[in-house]
């Protein structure tokens, strides 16, 4: 089940329904209830899938507790790597054996060497990276005495698979969201408005602007060779766009969605093409999993202190780890490492922490100065998501050329509605910076007749605009 | 709760409304599948001649060039599957049914409707017209969901305003026998063929062989049943198509198609590739792989003397 299918309009309200139903005394009545529906919600892909989760789960559960209760330092440390080695086992093998497989036959293909390896014929469990990665916190924070284990089997078991996260995050932390399940929930109109409206912004973002922008991208892409340098620069700006709205759009709808059953999950995106430099753009890009790796990698082999070159191996290590991780494919390490030598400046210069503020905090329209660090910023990770859309490293490398050959082939036809939607979504981005999502507080101030006017439309163009479910892109990692 | 649940109704009531309104009229709207029905619940009893099939047959089989009563229930993108669903759905009304034409397509035995992406959204006539088959994704159950939401206000919008929708809709022709013609022809036949084979090609499943290979066998034994005869045609294609084909794969179906064929049945059952037939020049063709009016005519009636044929 995906959140834009009409199977997800019928399983939300009907789940909310019976949540809120029960009385609000009865937490673990609502677990359980939210469970079962989560459980049911990750069936709907694959069920046999249901069952590598559960392992998961129980797994992570039981080294849990035993890392807890365990005295002996040595003891303590075998059960914690015997999880990680688990989980991060399941992943290799669903997510990178093939291409360690054709890696390999590759480097020995290069010194005549053929060898008759198979790779598997699987297909990858959707949500794996994600969940492993809930688990690894759980048993990582447990390891470093952060937090207790949890007992409570259900309520351990809702923090893996809670649905609005489960398929493609925010990775929380348990020390985030486990106080949440355990605590009382009291049903909050104007928390449940709220998650209503940004559900709808996420809509909007992933139907109007991602799937429209992906009918170009697609094509653009895939005929690359046969287009001239201005449709080709499009091309990377359009897929800028498109995962942006793809992404974030699946963020909101899972925040929102969280939000009407009275959680709040971690923020996944504050305005990420609004920032100034490279550090600033991964400090607001797929937020969780930035911090994620700070707090699991880049800080155990020691963050930014020591020497220079450690901080740049550092540096590399979790862009590198950042781009392996979103898919088995060089395109991806690529990417990373990309992003990594985009970063090096900051960090060398010290100046990865010079804005944390946010962009024109005090004013309308931003400085000549800082729509120059904007559009530089933007522009150097646009040319970095040519290598993450890619299927390929030649492809990548052949769009770039076709980019630099100034050819003037053939020229994409961009219509003028999608241009007047993506300005007119950048412009709603821009005046709503300041909150956790665009619409938030800028409706605020209008009369009521005009808010739900917007709701109107925005719902007129999702439908206007919706056909085929079109799959989140992140759905693949 | 209970303000927040009534004041979303309320909020979307409006909204609801106006998407049910479209369902059921884009439904009371006649189109090629409810005027099909339609003729073949009235006249299934006297159908002598059965065409079914993809466009390949519905754009290239003009009944009205064959001997007897013939009908052509073929209809864009339509499978193995379905073919086999609508003979089972008429199995009891067919009484007279003497000859079945179904046409090979070169991605016939390798395609399944559901994953093609330009014809999925007609699985939702085969339920609501047929009441055959229930998808599990509600989308192709619904007139509107199916569809761009866009497309569903154009249909609309050329209703009220008196301009067809659909161009195969049957009020276009005189004499409705199942047959309809392309509108236009293609300006560029050579580079429309290459496109076109890249297009069929993405729908291309070879995991899907087996399953075809079960439909044929059905039918094979559904002709048996009614003792009748049993056509698979390839149609005529133009060279811009065939040449372009990955020629493996049709190839393959044809050696299929001959194997299966030259199996010993309790009726005729025969396979005629008329792919590459020299007969048909570029003015039969609308474009690289559909016949124009004078080219169905041509196989038509090519077809009417190989079903008089003993």
């Amino acid at each position: 089940m995906i959140f834009n299918s009409l199977a997800f309009l019928v399983f939300l309200p009907v789940v909310f329904t019976i949540y809120w139903l029960l009385k609000t005394d009865r937490i673990r009545a609502q677990n359980i209830v939210l469970l079962a529906a989560s459980l049911y919600f990750y069936a709907c892909w694959d069920w046999r899938f249901l069952f590598l989760l559960l392992f998961s789960i129980c797994l992570d559960y039981y080294t849990g507790i035993k890392i807890d209760s365990s005295t002996s330092t040595r003891m303590r440390k075998t059960w914690m790597v015997i999880s990680i080695g688990v989980n991060l086992g399941f992943l290799m093998v669903f997510k990178y054996y093939n291409f360690f497989i054709d890696s390999f036959k590759d480097a020995l293909a290069a010194v005549g060497y053929h060898p008759n390896i198979q790779t598997l014929q699987l297909i990858l469990p959707v949500g794996i990276s994600f969940y492993t990665f809930h688990g690894l916190s759980y048993i990582l924070d447990i390891y470093y005495k952060r937090i207790r284990s949890e007992r409570n089997f259900i309520d351990y078991a809702l923090f893996v698979s809670f649905f609005p996260l489960l398929v493609a995050g925010p990775i929380e932390r348990a020390t985030h969201l486990l106080p949440q399940i355990k605590k009382r929930r009291q049903f909050d109109y104007a928390k449940a408005i709220d998650g209503l409206r940004q559900i709808l912004w996420g809509f909007f973002k992933k139907v109007v602007i991602a799937d429209n922008c992906a009918l170009y991208v697609n094509d653009i892409f895939s005929n690359h060779s046969s287009y001239g340098t201005v449709s080709l620069i499009l091309g990377a700006i359009l897929f800028a766009v498109q995962i942006y709205c793809d992404f974030s759009g699946y963020s909101d709808i899972a925040l929102g969605t969280a939000r009407l059953f009275g959680f709040e999950l971690l923020r996944n995106f504050s305005f990420p093409y609004f920032s100034r430099n490279i550090a600033e753009f991964w400090r607001r890009w797929h937020i969780s999993l930035s911090s994620w790796f700070r707090d699991y990698v880049y800080i155990p082999l020691g963050g930014s202190k020591g020497g220079l070159l450690k901080k740049v191996r550092n540096t590399f290590v979790i862009f590198l780890v950042s781009g392996f991780w979103h898919g088995a494919n060089w395109t991806f390490i690529i990417w990373g490492g990309l992003n990594a030598v985009y970063y090096l400046p900051s960090l060398l210069l010290n100046q990865n922490r010079k804005y944390t503020d946010i962009v024109a905090e005090h004013t309308m329209l931003p400085s000549l100065k800082e729509l120059g660090h904007m559009a530089l910023t933007f522009t150097l990770t646009t040319i970095a998501w040519i290598f993450f859309r890619a299927d390929n490293l030649n492809q990548a490398l052949e769009y770039l050329g076709g980019i630099f050959s100034f050819r003037q082939s053939e020229t994409v036809t961009v219509s003028h509605l999608l241009y007047l939607l993506i300005g007119l979504f950048f412009i709603t981005e821009w005046m709503g910076r300041k909150s956790n999502y665009a619409l938030e507080h800028i409706l605020q101030r209008w009369p009521r007749v005009a808010r739900l006017t917007l709701y109107y439309l925005l719902i007129i163009l999702i439908c206007w605009f919706a056909g085929e479910e079109q799959e989140f892109i992140y759905f693949q990692f | 709760m209970k303000l927040f649940i009534y004041r979303v109704l309320v909020f979307l009531l409006p909204v609801l409304t106006l998407l049910l309104v479209m369902e059921l009229y884009i439904r009371s709207l006649p189109n090629e599948y409810t005027a099909k029905k339609e003729y073949m619940d009235m006249h299934a009893p006297q159908v002598e001649t059965l065409i079914l099939g993809n466009s390949h047959a519905l754009n290239g089989i003009n009944p009205a060039y064959m001997d007897g009563h013939a009908y052509n229930l073929a209809f864009a993108g339509q499978t193995l599957k379905y073919d086999w669903e609508l003979l089972q759905y008429y199995d009891s009304s067919l009484t007279h049914l003497k000859n079945i034409i179904i046409p090979i397509s070169y991605f016939s035995l390798y395609n399944n409707l559901e994953s093609n992406s330009t014809n999925k959204f007609r699985l939702k006539y085969y339920k609501i017209n047929f009441g055959i088959l229930r998808h599990e994704n509600i989308l192709y159950n619904l007139e509107i969901a199916s569809v761009r939401f866009s497309k569903n206000v154009t249909t609309i919008q050329q209703q009220v305003f008196g301009t067809t929708a659909d161009a195969h809709a049957p009020g276009k022709r005189e004499e409705y026998l199942g047959w309809s013609t392309r509108n236009s022809t293609v300006e560029d036949i050579e580079k429309e063929g290459k496109e076109k084979v890249a297009r069929h090609e993405r729908y291309i499943r070879p995991e899907e062989l087996a399953s075809n290979m079960h439909y044929l066998d059905n039918i094979i034994s559904f002709a048996e049943q009614h003792k009748c005869k049993l056509y698979f045609i390839t149609t005529p294609h133009y060279a811009s198509y065939y040449r372009n084909m990955e020629t493996d794969y049709f190839t393959r179906a044809r050696h299929i198609m001959d194997s299966i064929c030259s199996l010993p049945y309790s009726t005729q059952v025969r396979y005629i590739d008329m792919m590459k037939d020299s007969r048909f020049t570029k003015s039969d063709f609308v474009n690289s792989d559909h016949l124009s009016v004078s080219g169905a005519a041509r196989l038509s009636s090519i077809l009417n003397g190989l079903l008089r044929e003993p």
